[in-house]
């Protein structure tokens, strides 16, 4: 699909968001301590973070909502929030979707969506109706906002948003209070809009399924720091932190018993890893693998136990099937218990001796300080 | 229903009774005229004069870190606790030379200004700060953001407000009354006592029947409006308190103090003083005594069959939702609009004609209390039921109860605290109607509140204080109920390290409201 957009802050055009050493706080000990991030112009990033992260902190500091207590936002080359200056957020030329949509209740959808812009081009100009087929919503500019459905609410917020064209939209958790499939539906669609008008775009989200697959790139966001930023398949496939790894997505976490250079003996064998936390001797550490790195094989095509690297032997002790894949509990021999995860069904029972297989590399960390 | 409408009806019928020529006689007297134009330009005084007293009031405590915000939004709400021709009698008996219409606007603004400035500073408190966010981002200064974002959406609860003032104001009689200000309450009782011009009295009475209704619609669809406009579920962000400047903190102090000296202060300096005289002239504790006996005796049995009429109704509109149910709650809603001198007026024709045993009697005075405050009956007794899930009661269906029997250990179990705080509040507001009460009351019985207008009639000011007082006691019972109630409330004490407010609903005003 896309290619890794870090290139826009390399550039000659300036990067359209740029953030230095970003403190945000209410008074008391900081909420955003110390975030740089630089967003190229028609990328869309998606800030990950867990509730209390201080990712909601972040994008109101940028709105213009909050000011920072240290460091500086600059948008499109202009300095709005520094030591010695402020721009007030109506003049900062950036859009935001609110997580509620935040509609004008009094006023018809026509009425929101025209919102920012001049009088004169409220009235006259075709601008409301393009808006309104561009979210999908043609036809519905008489409508007041609470007939509208929570989807519709989301896109005539959106289009409010993009009305006055700014350069930079800000979308705080827009989908999260959709149910199920229609979040889906209207962040795929949103996404395909946003990508066509090349809008500059960040995404504030809790839910890393929603920001791996629509992001250019994702920033993961802990504790008020910005942990890693990457584009989606490394921050899965190749977490910074135990933290991330378990963050973005399920892991089957196995302890070390012994290391060598390029692997590390588990219960499941010898299997090859590749470094992330700097290790020291007296810790052995961890191995992280996700679900989808371990298939099962049954036991009997196999010939003894134990002969085979990567692998190990166990029963199936509890089995979810989700339809398109399934998650399958193994007891091993030794007493742990791993997560596989197989596409579709994968024909074995509860109680069937099976040997778990990895393929791939494991990422090893040191142990999470307790 | 028929309850609320047979007065009416008859009204109506004797109206028609005296012949089309008398009627357009009685209309098209300049008396009627005067009358009308004088209750308008009263009314639309005391709605200018309650924006003016409400808004900066309702803005400095709902959108600024004015200091001792929450004791002012008490002193804010607290004139409700005094009937409005107590006011009248406690500005007059220190100023004894206000009389006409400025004194009646000036008393009549301070009385029901809280009507606007609570539901005004919860609707600026409450509301959710995204959409002036959303407002700024697309561009708008702050003040453009306040006419365009936050004026708008604050007027809904103001404006219902405003229409309950206004609707007060045209029902009030005793305020009117002591300051000889002609409008329609005041013209139908001198009316009906003078001279017995019964077809006149009618006609005016059904004018203003006419325009209360008027106000009680419009009132109701504004705030149905005002409902809907309720998007979205989630968390709610306040908006940021605006930070003061020390000269504008200074002002804006002076501005609450000076409310609070006008609408209490003086009130009570006035009462006190008439009361340290009466002390000193000695005074008849038995005349007190007997009054409020009395008072609580007509307003127990009306309030009783208040509930008993009530109770079928709210039950029905708490469960069903036919339009007959809802036909029969809007014509007890309609309740509203009758003033207690055009109950007073038809209960009296009623009597007379039909069953003239029952002519000023104390039933037929209780029966009054009933249909002037029935409405206020349906609704808190409505909410209490409404408040209990339906299916505790069809669970103690299916485990073998009957219908009866189900509803009276589930439903009416759970809800009878609701319904018996809306039977006091029937009590209490009756202990303070006036005009209906002087119309229907067995001679020689006296209530508090006719024992205050027989001594401000004859400017006795200094005697009247006592009864004065015992009615702000027992009007200031539900505003204390309800205050106590709404602390009790979840959410009216979070501990989530939020801004920590005086918890206003605009629901508290209509329970607390109807000092008549």
């Amino acid at each position: 699909m896309s290619t890794v957009g870090v290139a826009g802050a390399a550039g000659m055009v300036p990067p359209t968001l740029s953030l230095r050493d970003l403190v945000v706080g209410y008074g008391g000990e900081p909420v955003v301590r110390g975030v740089s991030l630089e967003v190229g112009h028609g990328e869309f990033v998606a800030v990950l973070g867990a509730s209390g992260s201080g990712k909601t902190t972040l994008l109101r500091a940028i709105a213009g909502y909050l000011r920072p207590t240290a460091g500086s936002i600059t948008v499109a080359g202009q300095l709005v929030a520094g030591p010695h200056s402020w721009v007030p957020p109506e003049k900062r030329h950036i859009g935001v979707v609110p997580q509620e949509g935040a509609l004008f209740p009094q006023l018809d959808v026509a009425g929101n969506v025209g919102f920012g812009l001049p009088r004169r081009e409220r009235r006259t100009s075709t601008r409301v109706t393009q808006l309104l087929e561009m979210v999908g919503l043609a036809g519905l500019e008489k409508a007041r906002p609470d007939e509208l459905s929570g989807g519709q609410q989301q896109r005539v917020a959106l289009a409010r948003a993009l009305a006055p064209e700014p350069e930079l939209l800000l979308l705080d958790e827009p989908f999260s209070s959709l149910d199920a499939a229609l979040r889906v539906e209207v962040r795929t669609e949103v996404h395909a809009l946003l990508r066509e008008i090349e809008t500059t775009s960040i995404l504030v989200t809790h839910d890393q399924e929603e920001a791996l697959s629509i992001a250019d790139r994702v920033a993961v966001m802990s504790a008020g720091r910005i942990e890693q930023v990457d584009a989606p398949w490394r921050v899965y496939e190749a977490p910074s932190t135990l933290g991330i790894a378990r963050f973005v997505g399920d892991l089957v976490e196995l302890p070390v018993q012994q290391l060598r250079e390029d692997s590390a003996l588990t219960c499941l064998g010898w299997v090859p890893v590749t470094a992330a936390d700097v290790r020291t001797t007296e810790d052995l550490g961890l191995v992280a693998l996700r679900p989808e790195q371990l298939a099962l094989v049954a036991d009997r095509t196999v010939g003894a136990p134990n002969d085979v690297n990567q692998s190990a032997v166990g029963t199936v002790e509890a089995i979810r099937y989700h339809g398109h894949d399934s998650l399958t509990t193994v007891r091993l021999e030794d007493g742990t218990a791993v997560a596989v995860r197989a596409a579709g069904g994968v024909g074995v029972a509860v109680g069937d001796r099976v040997r778990v297989v990895v393929t791939g590399a494991a990422r090893a960390f040191a142990h999470p300080v307790v | 229903m028929v309850v609320t409408a047979i007065p009416l009806l008859y009204l109506l019928v004797r109206t028609v009774d005296a012949g089309g020529e008398s009627i357009i006689a009685a209309l098209w007297r300049e008396r009627t005229f005067d009358t009308t134009v004088t209750s308008l330009v009263l009314v639309l005084a005391v709605i200018v004069g309650c924006l003016v007293l409400a808004v900066p009031t309702a803005w400095l405590l709902a959108r600024t870190n004015l200091p001792g915000r929450s004791l002012f939004l008490v002193t804010a709400a607290l004139p409700l606790a005094v009937p409005s021709y107590v006011m009248a009698y406690a500005w007059i008996a220190e100023f004894p030379g206000m009389s006409g219409l400025w004194a009646a606007i000036w008393v009549m603004s301070l009385a029901t200004f809280p009507y606007v400035a609570i539901p005004l500073t919860a609707a600026l408190r409450s509301q959710d700060a995204g959409q002036e966010e959303a407002a700024r981002s697309l561009g708008l200064g702050p003040l453009a953001t306040a006419r365009r974002v936050t004026i708008p959406m604050a007027w809904p609860a103001a404006a219902a407000g405003l229409l309950l003032a206004a609707l007060y104001t045209l029902s009030e009689f005793g305020t009117v009354a002591i300051f000889r200000v002609d409008t329609f309450t005041r013209v139908i009782y001198t009316a009906y006592r003078a001279s017995f011009d019964r077809t006149s009295a009618a006609v005016l009475s059904l004018l203003l029947v006419a325009l209360a209704l008027l106000l009680v619609i419009v009132e109701a669809r504004v705030r149905g409006r005002a409902s809907r406009w309720r998007l979205g579920s989630g968390v709610k962000r306040a908006v940021p308190r605006q930070e003061l400047s020390r000269r504008a903190s200074a002002l804006g102090l002076a501005w609450m103090i000076a409310l609070a000296l006008v609408s209490l202060g003086v009130p009570a300096w006035s009462l006190t003083m008439r009361l340290l005289e009466t002390r000193r002239f000695g005074f008849d504790f038995t005349e007190l005594l007997g009054a409020l006996v009395g008072s609580v005796t007509a307003s127990a049995i009306g309030a009783g069959i208040a509930i008993a009429l009530a109770l079928p109704i709210a039950i029905l509109a708490a469960r069903y939702t036919s339009r007959v149910v809802r036909g029969i709650e809007g014509a007890a809603f309609l309740g509203h609009a009758l003033p207690g001198v055009v109950v007073g007026l038809s209960l009296v024709f009623l009597t007379l004609a039909l069953l003239p045993v029952a002519y000023q009697t104390l039933i037929t005075l209780a029966f009054a209390y009933a249909v002037l405050f029935l409405p206020k009956a349906i609704g808190a007794s409505r909410s209490s039921i409404e408040a209990v899930p339906p299916a505790l009661e069809s669970t103690a269906r299916s485990l073998g109860r009957g219908p009866v029997r189900a509803w009276f250990t589930v439903t009416g179990r759970l809800a009878w605290p609701g319904i018996a705080a809306g039977a006091l509040l029937v009590l209490l507001t009756a202990m303070k109607e006036l005009p209906a009460t002087l119309m229907l009351r067995p001679t020689g019985f006296n209530t508090l509140a006719t024992e205050l207008w027989s001594r401000t009639d004859v400017e006795a000011f200094g005697d009247a204080a006592p009864y004065a007082l015992a009615m702000i006691l027992l009007a200031s019972v539900p505003a204390w109920l309800m205050g106590r109630w709404l602390a009790g409330t979840p959410g009216a004490d979070r501990a989530d390290g939020t801004e920590h407010d005086e918890p206003v609903h605009a629901q508290q005003v209509t329970y607390v409201g109807g000092a008549r």
